[in-house]
């Protein structure tokens, strides 16, 4: 197996830090920008699972390469996912399509990294950079974040004192 | 269960794309924040020392409980560079020696020693994320996206 069980959990738990973020948005939150002008909201997470696709690309380019998509191209313009139902069920589809893609690999194949692990830590990590982000955003339009423990708990067997 | 080896590596990775981050800050970019947000890119770069220092201090008390702080008096930070990145390089190292060293973490709230080194990654990672917007809303340059993303891969893509 290319896979250590410690990174296949720590997948498990950044794909609940994700659906903390996916429970706590509401519609409206999906159009929020940050003051410069940034992607969206649902630009963002757009990109999140648009990044997953495009690197499983590398292990299984049929299969990871017929995931959908969470935005569409149209005259020039670039237009993200609002609907909150689809973006959790493409979120949920592209984490576990990329899971079971890299439990299957031989080997690391064209992936540009030094192990599967390091892959999908990088992967963690980037969904890590962009959720702080998105909650950086909206706390700027005055949205109360979610709850910290909530958010960060999974990672706790225990809650710490 | 030791720390496995692709794990150490990728700690090491998030100290690189730290480092690139640091080298890039100046001291008019350390005050950067967005009105009405909370944290200024200083306290953003002293919470990840604290988080580090604290979950450290949980598996060795003197050894990382005697860190350095970043914050100072009511939650102002260090805003002189040299200090931080010593900070940074400390604390990085210490938590990786520590986490190596450690046989018996059983009393430690985590899964494993590797799920406590990746969630420092992820949480490092938020907070640089964080950064990165509070330094575009105010107008600085950002770090090379190459230089920033990079040290995670063996090529570079074009």
């Amino acid at each position: 197996m290319v896979i250590s069980e410690s990174v296949k959990e720590a997948w498990h738990i950044n794909e609940g830090m994700n659906k903390v973020l996916l429970e706590y948005l509401t519609p409206e939150m999906l159009t929020v920008q940050a003051p410069s002008k940034d992607w969206s909201v649902a630009g963002y997470l757009a990109h999140l699972a648009a990044s997953k696709k495009w690197w499983g690309t590398h292990l299984d380019e049929l299969g990871v390469g017929s995931l959908p998509d969470l935005f569409e191209e149209t005259t020039g313009k670039t237009i993200a996912e609002k609907d909150l139902a689809r973006i959790k069920d493409v979120f949920e589809q592209t984490s576990q399509a990329i899971l079971e893609t890299v439990e299957r690999a031989a080997n690391k194949g064209k992936l540009p990294y030094p192990s599967i692990d390091v892959y999908l830590i990088h992967q963690m990590i980037h969904d890590g950079h962009h959720r702080g982000q998105i909650l950086l955003a909206l706390k700027t339009a005055g949205y109360t974040p979610p709850d910290d423990d909530d958010f960060w708990g999974g990672w706790w067997t225990d809650q710490p004192l | 269960m030791p720390v496995n080896e692709t794990v150490k590596e990728a700690w090491l990775i998030n100290d690189k794309v730290n480092n690139v981050l640091l080298e890039h800050l100046t001291p008019n970019m350390i005050e950067a924040h967005i009105p009405g947000s909370g944290y200024s890119v200083a306290q953003h770069l002293a919470h990840m020392a604290e988080a580090k220092k604290f979950w450290g201090a949980m598996l060795n008390e003197e050894q990382a409980g005697t860190l350095p702080d970043l914050f100072k008096e009511e939650r102002s930070a260090e805003t002189n560079l040299a200090q931080i990145k010593d900070v940074f390089a400390q604390t990085s190292k210490v938590t990786l020696e520590l986490a190596k060293s450690t046989s018996d973490p059983s009393d430690f709230p985590y899964a494993s020693l590797d799920s406590y080194l990746i969630h420092l990654i992820v949480h490092d990672s938020y907070h640089r994320g964080q950064i990165v917007l509070a330094l575009k809303t105010a107008g600085h340059p950002l770090p090379d996206e190459g230089a920033l993303w990079g040290p995670w891969r063996t090529e570079t893509i074009e």
